[in-house]
Order: structure tokens, then C-alpha cells, then sequence
């Protein structure tokens, strides 16, 4: 199941479980919420995230894009098998390219 | 819509599983390909997602893990053998029983629950868990392809908003993608995606450009999108073409889209329609036909030649609308023999036999009742030849033969009728035993002049068995009698061919369709039957000496051989005096002769027939009803019973069976 949370180090989000179609509502009302919140860059620690599809990618994706519309970076941090994968599939880096994401954030 | 879709989603999911089954086989005898990895993940796919418009959460929850499964093997991260096979025929077969308790409308059962959680228990382990595996695909993929990296590829691809609703998730199409080739680059394309308030995180965004290195062609590379054919924009171009075509891209892009019509188009070509539907259609044109004669008899009667011609041409078109109807009920026998695949499988295992099932003519079509009528008939003589026709793996050995039987179902068209064989290359029918317990069971006094045709057709005697041990399966003695009076009542025939050491083959003939009789029409009194015309084998005068016996004597003596007979008089309590010259008709059925007394003897026709209503269904003796030219109604003679009832009203011994042998 699912369970989010920010934890003590600043600017650290934790999503565990399952990052998938089923959950992806949840997830991106949660997490978006959570990156709105933060006032620096955030480390998004997807270790214990057990599945991982194109929903959650979007969601990701998405949240970075939250982020840098505030001129914030999101990088993922310790992914889970599960999530690597995709990053490495889609050739998703795991760390925010600050100018790609602050030439979409002006868009 | 759920309650008027269900039976639609059941019927389909039925028939899913049948091709997943088919195609499990396949896979377990280890000459299967990747169209059989597909046809099994669409299967298992296709019934997710039905089952979950219908909120049936037990199916896709275990489906669910069978389809993941599947993906892995698709993007060949994991092996399909002999062991997964089996288990997900297992799994196949839950699945079945889930959807027919949904059919039956019955509420979960606890047991089966169980057992659904056992067998995802026994897949897991069987495929090591969770899906850690999946990581290394691309790494055995690309080490596979690097050798010989083939054409180069571009591939863009959209996926449309609803494709993550609709249960697909396009990672699983680019991982299977690099199954086929080697990923050279990959571009997310992200341009989609909305500003965060308008962002649905159940729809898709994103699309893909990939540069894929393959060998396979262009229809292996499309096929891999083939599940989200309708939920994604796809491109595909050639490297080679890519210069060209960045000029005339427009021009591809329609082709692609028009191709892709194309096969989505022929996909609609078949329609699904209620049978009795199609029965009520038969039936109409089967009165149409009958109002047709009578005005083509009225109008030649008023004798005027317009009127003459243009019913004429009415008739000819009338008939041509039969044919074409009747058409639409011919269904290819290929499914049904492929049920078979499994039959043979489960039987040959539980007694131990190595047997290979062959199929002959799968694409021989004829009519769906019929088809639905013979599987039991078959399912018999297929258990009989795997039970009793094929020897075990060392007799065979003894005998010279290879280990593994073989037993072949083959269907073809011949003059008229459709013919299914079952063969098998066992031990074949030993003439004396068979003659031997015949006359133990007092089916004959003396064998010596009987044909091996004639001793083979005993074993279709009821109460007939030679088994020598009983097995589960058959050989209890019931049998091959339920198999004929099953193909007779179809109007069919059974025969059988054999050679000892050699084999078996059982061959039955049934008619093209049963809608339509070839009869003989007969009259007596003022009313008119049909015996259908393949039955009748000549007719006779009856002679004066036996026309004063009614009631007492049921027997002529024909050419020196005893023939029994009824009177269709007496038998429908027709009142009326018997005609001055009364007639009898020969009936050859079953490998038996009987005589059909009547009035009159009115000539062939061609019918249509008409079933009984449920009111009439007892009465013995009648099947069908038609309606002649002149509007009156002919009964249609069900003979197999009235052959039944001519022997035991007779009292017929079994001598004279044996003296119309002769």
C-alpha cells in the first residue's frame, strides 16, 4: 500500500508502494501538495517504491515540473529497482537538468 | 448495459480462453512462437480488462498476475517451457471456472478462492516471484542483437489519453520493443502534458521516439504496438527512408494510417449475432419457399405466362436466399477438433500414453447445430482410440512402431455430407474376440459368414465392450451404442475400418446442415410424411396375402430374407380404410431393414425443415414438420425410432438380423 511522507530532512518526500495507474490520483494530489510546500529543492526518495508504470513516471515528471516552476530542482533519490528501470528505459534522468526544467516552466 | 452485455462478455471470454488454450498446447509441446505468447497474453489481457468493466474483481485480480506473467515472457525475460505451460493451462482453467461461476450467477466461492491463491502461489515460485527479473532484459536482449544489429528504425509513437485507462501501460510496448532489436536511442516526448491544474494523473501524456537497430521486419515491429493498435499514433519509418520520406512524410503518414484501417477493418469483418436470430431467419425463409410454390402452382394454374415467369424467377431467387441463409450457420469444425488438443493431453498423462493429437480439414465447415451435436459423439471415440486403440509405449516398441500415437481427427466434404474420422495407428479391432463376446452376449449364433465390416459394426450393439480391464475412462460397455444413436439421430452414419496392429479409423457421415431433407414423400389416408430419401432403399408393392393380416403378422418375406415392417395406418391411428394397393417402403437404417407401409407413394421433394413444438417433443416416431406447395402439412419421420419401435412391437428375434446378413 501506500504511504507518503515528509520526513525530518528538509526537503526530502518519500513515496512508498505502488506508483501505478491505480494509485496515481492519490499519489499526485499528495505529492504535488507536498512539493508545493517545500521552499528549496526537493529530494524525492523513491526507495520503497515496490511498482512503477507510466502513471507514475507522468507523475514524477509532473512534480518536477511543480518544482521548477517555483525555480526548484527535483531529483530523485535512491530509486528502487522498480523505478530505475523506467528512469533508464525513458531515459528519464534522475536528477533535474535545471535549464531544460526552467525552459519548460516558462512555458 | 452491464446486465444486457454479460452473456456477450461470458460468451467471448469463453472463446478466449479456447484460443488460449490452443495456443498453451502449443507452447507445452514446445513448437510454439511468439504468436502464441501473443495469443495468450491477448487472451489473458482481453478478459482483465472485460472483467473489469463488469466489476468482477476476483477474475481480474487473478488475471492480473497471469497477464504480468506474460508480459515478462513477451518481453522474454522470462522462458516459456513445459512447466509454465502446464501451469498456466492450470491457471487457464481457473480462470474458466470463475467466468462460469459469474455465468452461473452464483456468489464467490470460498474453495475456489483457494484455490486460485494456491495456483498464483504455485506460478510464483515457479517464476521466481516479483518482477526483479524484468531489470536484465534489455541487458540479454541487446547482448543478443548487438552481434547483427540490422536495418535502423525510427518509431514514433503517441499514445492517446485513455490508453492507461484502458488498462495498458505503454512501458510494457517499449520493453517488449527491445525484445525485437536493439534500443539505439529513446526520446521521451513529454510536449503533452498539461500545466499541473489540468493534469488527470490517470490519463497519458507521453509519446516515444525511438531509434530501434533490428533485424525483424517492419509487420514484427508494427505487431508489437498491435494490443494499443487503437489507442496510440504510431510511425514507422525505415532509416534508410527517413531522408526520403522527411520529404514525402506526409504521404507515409497516411499510408501508415490507412494501413492500419486496413487491418483494424478486416478485424470487423465477422459479426457476432444471436443464433436465434438466425434461426428465426431460416425459419421465415423456409415459409417463404413454401409460399413461393404455392403461388408458382396458383399462377400456373390462372395460366397466364406473365405472371408464370416472374414467379418463376421469384422461385429461383427464393432458393438462392435459402442457400445463402443457410450458409450463414456453417461455422469451420477447426475449433472444436482443437478443443481436442487438451482431451488427448489430460487422458494421455493420467493413463500414461505418449499420444500426438493431429488435425486434418479444421477449415471443413458445417452447420453450428451439428457441430454442437457431435462434440460428445467425438469427445467418446477420441477417449476410445487413446483408452483402448492405442497401445503402450513398450507394446508399441515390441511391435516396431514409434513410441508416441498418434490419433487424427480429419473432417472433409463428400457428395453432399460432411465426414469426421477419428483415427488412431493402435492395435486395431481383433475379429475374434469381438466375435467371441458377441456371441457370449448373444448378439449372434455363428460368425463364420459375416463380413469384417459386419463384426466391426457389432461393437456398436448396445452393451458392447471388449475391454479387457475397465478403465476410468471407457469400457464399461456403454459407448459406441450412445455414439451411433447420438449420429444417427443427426440423420448421420457411422463406420468403422480397421486392421489389427494396424489401427482404427471411425468414420461418420452427417448431412451438410439440418435444416434441410432430401425426403420421400408418402401419403396415407389424407396425410402426408417425409422419410428422409437416404434412408429409403426401394419400394415394394405389398402383396395381397399379408394385406389381411393387419395386427398379426409384421414380417415379408423379401428375396428369400426376413423384413420387418410397421404400418404408419396403424401407428398414427389414421381412420381410414387401407387403399386397394398399399405399398411398402424399404428402409436401410442403422445397418438394419425395416418396411414402411403406406397408401400412396408420392415422389422426392426437397424441404425445409421444421422442428416440433415443445408440445410434440414425446411424441415418438415424428422429428420435424414441413409445409408442401399446397399448404398442407407433412410430418417428417424420425426413422431411428421408429426402427426401435418396429423391433420391440415385433418382437423381432436377433435371427433375423443375422439372416439379413446373408
Amino acid at each position: 500500500m501506500l504511504s507518503q511522507q515528509t520526513s525530518s530532512p528538509r526537503g526530502e518526500v518519500r513515496i512508498d508502494g505502488e506508483m501505478t495507474i491505480y494509485r496515481a490520483s492519490e499519489v499526485a494530489q499528495t505529492l504535488f501538495a507536498a512539493v508545493r510546500t517545500q521552499d528549496g529543492d526537493v529530494r524525492l526518495d523513491l526507495s520503497n517504491v515496490t511498482e512503477f508504470d507510466t502513471a507514475g513516471l507522468q507523475v514524477v515528471l509532473m512534480a518536477r515540473r511543480i518544482a521548477a516552476a517555483s525555480g526548484h530542482r527535483l531529483d530523485v533519490v535512491r530509486p528502487s529497482e522498480a523505478v530505475m528501470d523506467v528512469l533508464k528505459l525513458c531515459n528519464v534522468p534522475q536528477h533535474a537538468e535545471q535549464s531544460m526544467d526552467s525552459e519548460r516552466a516558462t512555458a | 448495459m452491464t446486465d444486457t452485455a454479460l452473456p456477450t462478455f461470458i460468451a467471448e471470454s469463453r472463446e478466449l480462453l479456447a484460443e488460449m488454450e490452443v495456443a498453451l498446447l502449443e507452447c507445452e509441446q514446445g513448437n510454439a512462437g511468439p504468436e502464441a505468447v501473443n495469443a495468450i497474453f491477448r487472451a489473458a489481457h482481453t478478459i482483465k480488462g472485460s472483467s473489469g468493466l463488469f466489476g468482477l474483481d476476483g477474475i481480474v485480480a487473478f488475471t492480473h498476475v497471469v497477464e504480468s506473467v506474460l508480459d515478462r515472457v513477451r518481453a522474454a525475460a522470462l522462458p516459456m517451457d513445459r512447466a509454465l505451460a502446464a501451469i498456466l493451462l492450470e491457471c487457464r482453467d481457473h480462470i474458466e471456472r470463475l467466468v462460469g461461476v459469474v455465468a452461473d450467477g452464483k456468489a464467490d466461492d470460498g474453495d475456489l478462492i483457494a484455490a486460485g491463491e494456491r495456483l498464483l502461489q504455485k506460478l510464483n515460485m515457479h517464476t521466481g516471484g516479483s518482477s526483479a527479473s524484468a531489470a536484465n532484459t534489455d541487458v540479454v536482449a541487446t547482448a543478443a542483437y548487438a552481434a547483427a544489429p540490422g536495418e535502423r528504425w525510427h518509431i514514433s509513437v503517441m499514445f492517446h489519453t485513455e490508453v492507461l485507462r484502458n488498462g495498458m501501460d505503454p512501458l510494457s510496448f517499449i520493453r517488449y520493443l527491445s525484445t525485437l532489436g536493439e534500443i539505439t536511442h529513446l526520446q521521451l516526448n513529454t510536449e503533452r502534458l498539461p500545466s499541473p491544474e489540468d493534469f488527470d494523473a490517470e490519463a497519458c501524456y507521453l509519446g516515444f521516439e525511438i531509434e530501434l537497430a533490428s533485424q525483424e521486419g517492419r509487420q514484427r515491429i508494427e505487431g508489437a504496438f498491435e494490443f494499443v493498435r487503437e489507442d496510440c499514433t504510431l510511425q514507422i519509418r525505415s532509416k534508410a527512408q527517413a531522408a526520403y520520406e522527411a520529404t514525402a512524410g506526409r504521404e507515409a503518414e497516411t499510408r501508415d494510417a490507412r494501413s492500419a484501417r486496413d487491418i483494424k477493418s478486416a478485424d470487423n469483418r465477422s459479426l457476432r449475432v444471436d443464433g436465434d436470430k438466425l434461426d428465426k431467419l431460416i425459419d421465415l425463409i423456409g415459409e417463404l419457399v413454401t409460399a413461393g410454390a404455392a403461388t408458382t402452382i396458383t399462377a400456373r394454374k390462372a395460366g397466364l405466362s406473365e405472371l408464370n415467369e416472374s414467379t418463376l424467377r421469384l422461385a429461383r431467387l427464393v432458393e438462392e436466399v435459402r442457400d445463402q441463409a443457410l450458409k450463414l450457420r456453417m461455422v469451420q469444425i477447426g475449433p472444436t477438433f482443437s478443443r481436442f488438443q487438451r482431451v488427448v493431453r489430460d487422458v494421455a498423462r493420467e493413463i500414461g500414453k505418449e499420444i500426438r493429437l493431429e488435425i486434418g480439414g479444421a477449415e471443413t465447415e458445417l452447420d453450428k447445430t451439428l457441430i454442437e451435436s457431435i462434440t460428445d459423439p467425438l469427445t467418446h471415440l477420441v477417449r476410445n482410440a487413446i483408452d483402448h486403440g492405442i497401445e503402450t509405449a513398450d507394446v508399441r516398441r515390441a511391435r516396431g512402431k514409434g513410441a508416441e500415437g498418434v490419433v487424427r481427427l480429419e473432417a472433409y466434404h463428400d457428395s453432399g455430407s460432411v465426414v469426421i474420422e477419428v483415427a488412431d495407428d493402435g492395435g486395431g479391432l481383433k475379429r475374434e474376440r469381438i466375435l467371441a463376446k458377441a456371441i457370449e452376449r448373444g448378439l449372434i449364433t455363428d460368425g463364420s459368414s459375416l463380413t469384417d465390416s459386419q463384426v466391426f459394426a457389432l461393437i456398436f450393439e448396445p452393451g458392447f465392450s471388449t475391454a479387457e480391464q475397465v478403465t476410468n475412462l471407457s469400457g464399461r460397455g456403454v459407448g459406441m451404442d450412445v455414439v451411433k444413436r447420438n449420429v444417427n439421430a443427426l440423420r448421420g452414419t457411422v463406420e468403422l475400418d480397421s486392421k489389427e496392429g494396424e489401427g482404427t479409423t471411425v468414420r461418420i457421415r452427417l448431412p451438410l446442415t439440418l435444416a434441410i431433407i432430401d425426403g420421400f414423400l408418402v401419403g396415407v389416408g389424407g396425410s402426408s410424411f417425409v422419410i428422409p430419401l437416404e434412408l429409403v432403399e426401394e419400394c415394394v408393392e405389398l402383396g395381397d396375402e399379408h394385406r389381411s393380416t393387419d395386427g398379426e403378422q409384421r414380417y415379408i418375406n423379401l428375396r428369400g430374407a426376413v423384413l420387418p415392417f410397421i404400418r404408419l395406418r396403424e401407428m398414427f391411428a389414421i381412420r381410414s380404410t387401407a387403399a386397394r394397393r398399399e405399398s411398402i417402403v424399404v428402409i436401410r437404417c442403422a445397418g438394419q431393414r425395416f418396411g414402411i407401409v403406406v397408401d400412396e407413394l408420392l415422389g422426392e421433394l426437397q424441404t425445409v425443415i421444421k422442428p416440433l413444438s415443445r408440445l410434440f417433443s414425446r411424441i415418438r416416431g415424428i422429428g420435424g414438420s414441413t409445409i408442401l406447395g399446397t399448404g398442407q402439412l407433412a410430418l417428417i419421420l424420425d426413422v431411428p425410432s421408429l426402427l426401435d419401435l418396429c423391433l420391440s412391437s415385433s418382437q423381432a428375434p436377433v435371427a433375423p438380423r443375422i439372416a439379413l446378413a446373408d
